[in-house]
């Protein structure tokens, strides 16, 4: 891409981009493809498809401290070091703590891509739905607001996006786990069929599926299926997973629509008093330090969750005073993340005869399996989890196990060890008014603009939640015939932030005294200015949720299209 | 070299990837064994010689090169130069000192070995925990060193599928 923006009085836009994550990837597309003028800002740098993956296919003996950070590094990133996998293949990806400093009243972990394409280069890549069941929750059990919308309102949205995107997994026609338009799935391992068996043997509500990913197994135009290298967080040059780099900003750019701007840190969104709607972007270019204001009709707030939040909050008017559209004071209230550091490991006695080949980037899904329609609620808690995993042989890991050394040691360590399943659970947190990020009073980032601080944590219907998952999903193992089944719960992965699936903060609600946007991600009390992150999000389900994100932007554009056609915008 | 190969494969067998110049030079880049012309970082030329005979005790050289073939090292003096924290440091040279008052590379293979062995069990932490030290981080840039990799272990990289239900005697050892 080479069509950046670098006039200093720039022309007014059709619509103005905040971030080219997935979600801003996909604004970005569906605002071009409809034929707008639209500008793409971007705090980081520019990323080139291909060219910018630099430890794509290095084999670790590339790295000279085989992946390890330095001391330097590790100070760099001193709050997201605790991620625990971050390492040199990919921290290039990741923003650096010591330049974008925020503020822990609690521990929260706040991973950040500032880059094109943002995190969508290093996601998880699963996507799954959300159902009826997860869009009722709020107002079945009365936490937090109720959804504005239900599954029929984003299903079509679904299967657009999927298609697009390219999403391989197996049907199983399970209502809490809608199936969508899927390429035919990667394989399960021999233990993982012998696992998915035995639960099928042992329960009529518990499934073992290979998870449904953004990763190719069918062509889709000049993106080729997985080629099995493993790491796809390092990039992919085959565009075999989605990213807004592969896939979406390619597409918007094909249009001669979109003009993406990198080094343009979003300060604040204007607004018009006369008009009553978003005038435009407030940028600061992080390598001039300039200060530029960017006019458009539509503004779409993609910058990630917590950024667009914090953006939000930082666009102060006389009609605004404690951020745009923000009267009722909601915004930065019920913040979410999928509570991690729920840990299994176990082995699966016998077939030893087998072994795995190719580095298959994608592992197994259990669906959630508690609290489910037709099922006796649980008393110890509402909502649910789900669990993610694989099978494997244990490999060269086993030599830190072993006693000795010498000849003899290296020949055992060379010999596979036993079946192996590691898993590791994604819980639901409940929307608590209590878990918030505001703007620190007085301390800003070297931009001038104000920290946010972070204060959230889990409660005890997630501690209890932990507890099932760990004593159900030991015995559903042992059940299957594994052994040595070690449970742990993880404190560290239960901090906020770790699972990087940071949800609310300006959620969608029916009511603006109680919610930031409507069913249509569109702000109550600012007709042009929608947020399409993780953001709008009024509970969080256990299931990843990007694909969620990507469908409710298609949506929103579609929406605030026809709006403008209809001159309610 | 395995990964030029399946890269080549790829190409071939039309998976539409182009080679750009960053992914070439990657290739070209490895550091996979033993550097004659190492500049030491942390460790002194005789503190160096001792670890590359203990790290090659520890995986000795058999059908495959062990672990001073593979430069293990090397790559333990860069570690404690850019990635250890002083502290961590201090305590391994002094354990290195101290094994070398021992006039360890005197002694014949049996005795160095047998020397080993008594620190691996050793009461005294500044043994146990010397060998404890030595031994994972030899294990880690053995493992994960050319050698050792993809001579000693089966190094697999891009294979254009995935078999979830192959004979383990078709490869015979493990993968990396």
């Amino acid at each position: 891409m080479n069509n950046f923006e670098i006039k200093k009085q720039p022309q007014k836009y059709d619509a103005i981009v905040i971030g080219s994550g997935i979600s801003g990837g996909w604004a970005a597309k569906e605002l071009c493809e409809k034929g707008l003028k639209t500008l793409v800002l971007e705090r980081g740098r520019p990323i080139e498809h291909r060219t910018d993956y630099i430890t794509e296919h290095k084999a670790p003996w590339d790295f000279d401290l085989r992946g390890d950070l330095t001391r330097e590094e590790k100070k760099e990133y001193s709050q997201n070091a605790r991620i625990g996998y971050l390492d040199k293949t990919a921290l290039h990806f990741f923003a650096k703590d010591s330049e974008s400093p925020y503020l822990e009243e609690k521990p929260f972990v706040w991973a950040r891509g500032y880059q094109v394409g943002g995190k969508s280069i290093t996601w998880g890549r699963y996507t799954f739905r959300i159902s009826e069941m997860d869009f009722e929750a709020n107002k079945m059990d009365g936490n937090g607001v109720d959804w504005p919308i239900r599954y029929n309102d984003i299903a079509p949205w679904y299967t657009y996006v999927e298609k697009f995107a390219g999403i391989s997994g197996e049907k199983l026609g399970l209502s809490h786990l809608p199936d969508g338009d899927f390429q035919k799935p990667m394989d399960l391992n021999v233990v993982e069929k012998h696992i998915r068996k035995r639960f099928q043997e042992e329960y009529n509500d518990r499934y073992l599926t290979i998870a449904r990913a953004a990763v190719l197994t069918e062509q889709i135009g000049d993106r080729a299926p997985c080629h099995y290298c493993g790491p796809c967080w390092r990039g992919c040059s085959t565009g075999s997973y989605f990213s807004s780099v592969s896939s979406t900003l390619p597409a918007a750019e094909a249009t001669g629509n979109l003009t993406i701007r990198p080094y343009s840190v979003a300060h604040s969104i204007m607004y018009d008093k006369n008009s009553g709607k978003a005038s435009g972007v407030v940028v600061i270019d992080s390598e001039t330090k300039e200060t530029i204001e960017f006019n458009a009709d539509l503004v779409f707030v993609c910058a990630s969750a917590m950024a667009s939040t914090q953006i939000l909050m930082n666009s102060k008017s006389d009609t605004f005073s404690e951020g745009i559209g923000n009267t009722s004071g909601v915004l930065g209230r019920y913040l979410m993340d999928h509570h991690l550091g729920l840990e299994i490991n176990a082995t699966m006695p016998g077939f030893e005869d087998k072994t795995t080949m190719g580095n298959r980037p994608v592992g197994f899904y259990i669906p959630r399996y508690r609290n489910l329609n037709g099922q006796e609620p649980m008393s110890e808690f509402i909502r649910g989890y789900g669990w993610e995993g694989s099978a494997y042989r244990e490999s060269w890991g086993k030599a830190y196990g072993l006693d000795g050394f010498g000849a003899d040691f290296k020949k055992e360590v060379q010999q596979a060890g036993p079946w192996q399943v590691g898993m590791w659970g994604f819980g639901e947190t409940l929307p608590y008014y209590d878990n918030h990020v505001r703007l620190h009073e007085s301390e800003t980032d070297e931009l001038g603009i104000p920290k946010l601080v972070f204060n959230a944590e889990i409660k005890d219907n997630e501690k209890s939640m932990r507890r099932d998952s760990l004593a159900t999903m030991a015995e559903m193992l042992e059940k299957a015939g594994c052994q040595d089944i070690e449970a742990i719960d993880n404190p560290a992965g239960a901090v906020p932030g770790f699972g990087i699936h940071e949800m609310g903060t300006a959620r969608m609600g029916r009511d603006p005294k109680t919610s930031y946007l409507n069913g249509y991600n569109q702000s109550h009390e600012v007709s042009n200015l929608f947020v399409t992150d993780g953001a709008c999000m009024t509970s969080s389900p256990c299931q990843n949720p990007s694909i969620t994100y990507m469908a409710l932007t298609a949506r929103a554009v579609d929406y605030a299209i026809d709006q403008k056609k209809k001159r309610n915008i | 070299m395995d990964r030029r190969f399946a890269l080549k494969n790829l190409t071939l067998s039309g998976m539409g990837l182009a080679l750009s110049p960053a992914l070439l030079s990657a290739l070209e880049g490895c550091t996979p064994a033993y550097d004659p012309g190492y500049v030491l970082q942390s460790l002194s030329p005789a503190q160096d010689q001792l670890l590359a005979q203990l790290v090659e005790i520890i995986i000795p050289t058999t059908e495959t090169p062990g672990a001073r073939a593979a430069g293990v090292n090397q790559y333990i003096d860069r570690v404690f130069a850019r990635v250890s924290e002083p502290n961590e440091k201090t305590k391994f040279l002094n354990g290195l000192d101290k094994l070398s008052e021992t006039d360890f590379l005197e002694m014949n293979e049996v005795e160095q070995i047998e020397t080993l062995r008594s620190w691996e069990k050793s009461s005294d932490p500044l043994e146990s925990e010397f060998f404890s030290t030595l031994k994972d981080m030899t294990i880690y840039g053995y493992y994960t060193s050319e050698i050792g990799a993809s001579q000693e272990l089966k190094y697999v990289h891009a294979t254009g599928f995935y078999n979830g239900d192959l004979p383990y005697d078709e490869i015979g050892k493990n993968f990396y």
